[in-house]
């Protein structure tokens, strides 16, 4: 049977229309044909999603209202949006019930809990069980929201609405613990009063009121705001302290006002909105090898101009061809230097030998740099450039400042040294006379008396205008030369890089389609990269059918990417591919994230569990597994490490809309290791041009070792700062925190999640 | 096999288990019996029987495999009831082979991922008509009065549709577990 004769066959038996002749004929085949099953496997398993779907929708319309029971049950499950909403059958929600009934021990219902489609949280109970027991929340039990909104029924008709990022736990029926995010608390009745909400410093106690109540993510700090009646603050140890009464607004330190927050409108979300809108979602899981060539080809028809002609695509014989290069940093020069070692600097060439004396500093005038003339021409040294130090007797760690004029981010120093005696050597260098220092040691035995080149990582420091070498026991001579401070490569921000005209033949039919540019060009090496490849056209173009076939000359198989898929995407003239990083379980590569701006490339990291860091089975790729533990989403995590560090990666994600809340999701890792694996802390800041709409730091990780934890910040339109209106651009920017004092470590994320309510 | 009471949390893992294995069951069943009226029936049957069952299961074991085979059970229960009524049915070597191809793994989760993935490619009249055929109380004929169209011109659009997506879900499970 042909494909397409079997394929109508089944559609036809799916629509309830096939005859008896073509059923008998069906059925032969699917006897018969391994291939034929697999095909028929698909088309019902499609139509069984599509039948699931439109119940499901059907349910959402009917009300936005999803009782927690079936959020929880579903939302274990991986498929996220589909899962929320789907119908767990209606027996097994009565096998619950009758559950809940024949086991005593269970807690009585201790308050209800609704939340708005789409939402996303865990609920906890007391004995640490992740509980899927629906309303069942009695005292002991944590809600932690990450995104959306959850409203509790309290009892003595209290009532809480909470908003994402946010965890609470419930402590008794009078009491619940805020320990980060926002909540607004309703007490309806006069047997209600006495509810308390406690932050991480004080007890807030209801005396018959409406209030909200924020703790801030990253301080701990708790901010109310008294909407109806008044409230008490006491202290944690329940000493009893000022009472408030509304209408106000007030930053709390301890059990007193800290501060009186005026002319700062701030909203809390009373009741559940419709839903909660998923805006961005990356799972960091495609972009482009660093240090890589790659040759591309594209189908013909792959895109086809709005009228319907199509492109001629990109053909193997002539690929679209180019490299990644690992970006090179900017020499930054030096405007002056001294010598402090007992011995003043010259300015004047010398011609002294290695053996030789004095010691000093010696300026070469043609180019600026430390000197001593040519030292070492005769055994081969490369002219020019050094500076020697001798042991005469009166010089303990000799010492140069480098005057870089202003403060200046440094990413690496590089010197070469020469010991011309068999002894050790140390370099250390010291910034602006503070103590941190990067120690390099050399050898003699390494060494074998010739130059070498110390590279000094201090990429982690903050700038600074003095730079400081310092050289530890140079007995005899040693000599230094060519030191360079290498400035971190420009840090690209805003649109994708200008695309330049190179492709193009300037064709005769101004109406056919053809390619105006390509991003990155046609046969360059470029370093800085969006990690996408970007093709722009001299027309609005939308999707064809065919394929993007990506190959890294000497990697291993190519990437066959969809014209459609989600890795693919049109905006006008242009069009995006992100190819699939791939990694093999355990991998590492460094690269470019797709669609990101990162000025230096990144690691992709794919665990196996059976590393030094993130032991655990839950990492390996294999089934059930999938290797996805925690927050993780897709088998690779994305670092941001070492001489990376100070250098955020941003994304433009939408656009602000009037009335909305937004909340942002991230996971990070914790490796739990030490040295190499220092966990550098994280910066998330959302942005909207270079104003700061929320920022979200922590030094520690967020869960236990060897996990991927969420941590979530949110920011409101109806509170931007000045400066920043509804339309302007949301974006999002990741970045190790800048730790001091300063040493390599890692900063690792994945699945970051956007989300937004309205009003 | 005796009967014995189940630990209360043991028996809220079964329940979580057949929580989980809805979609699965029913995509299962619907491979079984596919344009059947009887699928919810079927898959509330199995339900039913898994719950009642719930002390014979052994929680080390398969639960995959156990609901699978209870699914069958009750599918060849409804067979029994569909030739009575002179529906077609597949031959039992058919349903054999179906079954036993049936992946008892996670991808019919990549199923439903790619379908979300795929369905959000569709254009606007293309999804309107999946969602006229799929979403309860809509039909095929309604959408075409609405449209002006005819209902045969809308099935060949539909199963182009299914078709598009049907390559669509393969190539995206593919690319995801390249």
């Amino acid at each position: 049977m042909k494909p397409s004769e079997l394929q109508s066959l089944i559609q036809k038996l799916i629509d309830g229309e096939i005859s008896a002749e073509e059923f008998s004929a069906l059925d032969d085949e699917l006897a018969r044909s391994a291939e034929a099953r697999e095909t028929y496997r698909l088309f019902t398993g499609l139509h069984s999603g599509l039948v699931r779907r439109g119940e499901i929708d059907a349910a959402i319309h009917s009300g936005p209202v999803v009782p927690i029971d079936r959020v929880m049950a579903l939302q274990r499950r991986r498929v996220a949006r589909i899962s929320l909403l789907a119908s767990a059958a209606a027996i097994v929600l009565t096998g619950l019930a009758l559950w809940m009934t024949m086991t005593p021990e269970t807690p009585s219902v201790f308050a209800s809990v609704k939340t708005t489609p789409g939402s996303v949280f865990t609920l906890t109970h007391a004995d640490g069980a992740k509980s899927s027991t629906g309303t069942l929340i009695h005292p002991g039990s944590t809600v932690r929201l990450d995104h959306g909104v959850a409203e509790f029924d309290l009892p003595h008709r209290v009532r809480a609405v909470l908003e994402a990022p946010t965890t609470m736990t419930l402590v008794d029926e009078r009491t619940v613990q805020l320990g980060r995010g926002r909540g607004f608390f309703e007490v309806a009745s006069a047997e209600g009063h006495g509810f308390t909400v406690e932050t991480p410093d004080q007890r807030i106690v209801d005396l018959g009121t409406a209030f909200g109540v924020e703790v801030s993510n990253s301080t701990g700090h708790a901010y109310l705001y008294i909407v109806e009646g008044s409230v008490r603050i006491d202290a944690l140890d329940g000493q009893p302290g000022p009472t408030l009464n509304a209408p106000r607004s007030v930053g709390l330190l301890g059990a007193s006002v800290d501060n009186e927050i005026v002319d700062s409108p701030v909203e809390f979300a009373r009741s559940l909105p419709p839903k909660v809108e998923t805006v961005f979602v990356e799972d960091f899981e495609s972009g482009l090898l660093a240090n890589r060539d790659y040759s591309v080809i594209i189908d013909r028809n792959a895109v086809r101009d709005l009228d319907g002609n199509r492109f001629a695509g990109i053909p193997e014989k002539n690929p679209w061809k180019f490299s990644t290069a690992l970006p090179t940093p900017a020499s930054i020069e030096v405007v002056s230097y001294a010598y402090d070692g007992g011995h003043p600097p010259s300015d004047q060439p010398s011609a002294h030998q290695p053996s030789g004396s004095p010691a000093g500093l010696f300026l070469d005038p043609l180019n600026s740099k430390l000197t001593d003339g040519n030292p070492g021409a005769s055994s081969g040294w490369k002219s020019g450039s050094y500076v020697g130090f001798g042991d005469n007797g009166d010089i303990s760690d000799p010492q140069i400042t480098f005057d870089l004029g202003e403060a200046r981010p440094i990413d690496e120093i590089s010197c070469s040294v020469y010991e011309n005696l068999p002894h050790a050597v140390a370099v250390s260098a010291s910034m602006d006379g503070e103590v941190f220092s990067v120690p390099v040691q050399i050898d003699w035995e390494q060494t074998q008396g010739n130059p070498t080149t110390l590279r000094l990582d201090v990429s982690t420091w903050s700038p600074a205008r003095f730079w400081r070498l310092k050289f530890s026991h140079p007995t005899q001579w040693m000599f230094l030369g060519e030191v360079t401070f290498a400035a971190p490569p420009p840090v690209a921000i805003g649109d994708p890089p200008h695309l330049v005209p190179d492709r193009a033949e300037p064709t005769p039919d101004k109406s056919a389609l053809a390619i105006v540019s390509l991003n990155p060009p046609l046969n360059s090496s470029s370093s800085g990269s969006l990690g996408q490849l970007v093709l722009h056209f001299n027309q609005p173009v939308r999707f064809g059918t065919g394929r993007v076939i990506v190959r890294t000359v000497g990697g291993g198989n190519p990437s066959e990417i969809v014209i459609g898929s989600q890795r693919t995407s049109i905006h006008e003239s242009d069009l995006f591919v992100a190819p699939p990083m791939d990694l093999p379980d355990g991998a590492k590569a460094i690269g470019y994230p797709a669609a990101w701006q990162s000025p230096l490339p990144v690691v992709f990291h794919n665990p196996s569990g059976t590393g030094e860091s993130y032991r655990g089975d839950e990492f390996a790729d294999n089934e059930p597994a999938r290797g996805e533990p925690g927050a993780m989403k897709g088998p690779s995590l994305l670092s941001l490490s070492g001489a990376h560090h100070r250098h955020p990666i941003r994304r433009k994600v939408g656009t602000i809309a009037l009335g909305h809340r937004y909340t942002v999701s991230l996971g990070i890792g914790n490796r739990g290791g030490s040295g190499r694996d220092h966990f550098l802390g994280y910066d998330i800041r959302i942005i909207s041009g270079g104003t700061v709409l929320a920022r979200l730091t922590g030094d520690s990780p967020p869960g236990p070792p060897g996990t991927v934890t969420d941590v979530g910040l949110s920011c409101d339109s109806a509170s931007l700062p000045e400066g920043v209106t509804p339309g302007d651009t949301i974006e999002v920017q990741i970045a190790p925190l800048a730790p001091i004092p300063p040493g390599p470590g890692y900063l690792d994320i994945d699945h970051l999640k956007l989300t937004r309510v309205g009003r | 096999m005796p009967f014995r009471k189940r630990q209360p949390d043991e028996l809220q893992a079964y329940v979580q288990q057949m929580i989980a294995h809805q979609d699965k069951l029913r995509a299962f069943i619907y491979s079984l019996m596919p344009g059947s009226p009887h699928v919810a029936d079927v898959l509330q049957n199995t339900n039913a029987v898994l719950w009642q069952k719930r002390a014979r299961f052994a929680a080390d074991t398969n639960f995959t495999a156990w609901a699978f085979k209870i699914a069958r059970y009750q599918v060849m229960h409804q067979f029994d009831r569909d030739k009575r009524d002179g529906n077609l049915v597949f031959s039992e070597s058919t349903i054999e082979r179906i079954a036993d191809d049936t992946p008892q793994d996670g991808s019919h989760d990549r199923l439903l991922r790619a379908l979300e993935t795929c369905l959000g490619k569709l254009s606007d009249p293309q999804r309107s008509l999946i969602n006229a055929r799929y979403t309860p109380g809509n039909s095929l004929e309604k959408h075409a009065e609405s449209l002006g169209r005819t209902p045969g011109s809308l099935r060949i659009a539909l199963f182009r549709i299914r078709d598009s997506l049907k390559r669509c879900i393969e190539q995206t499970v593919a690319e995801e577990s390249a």
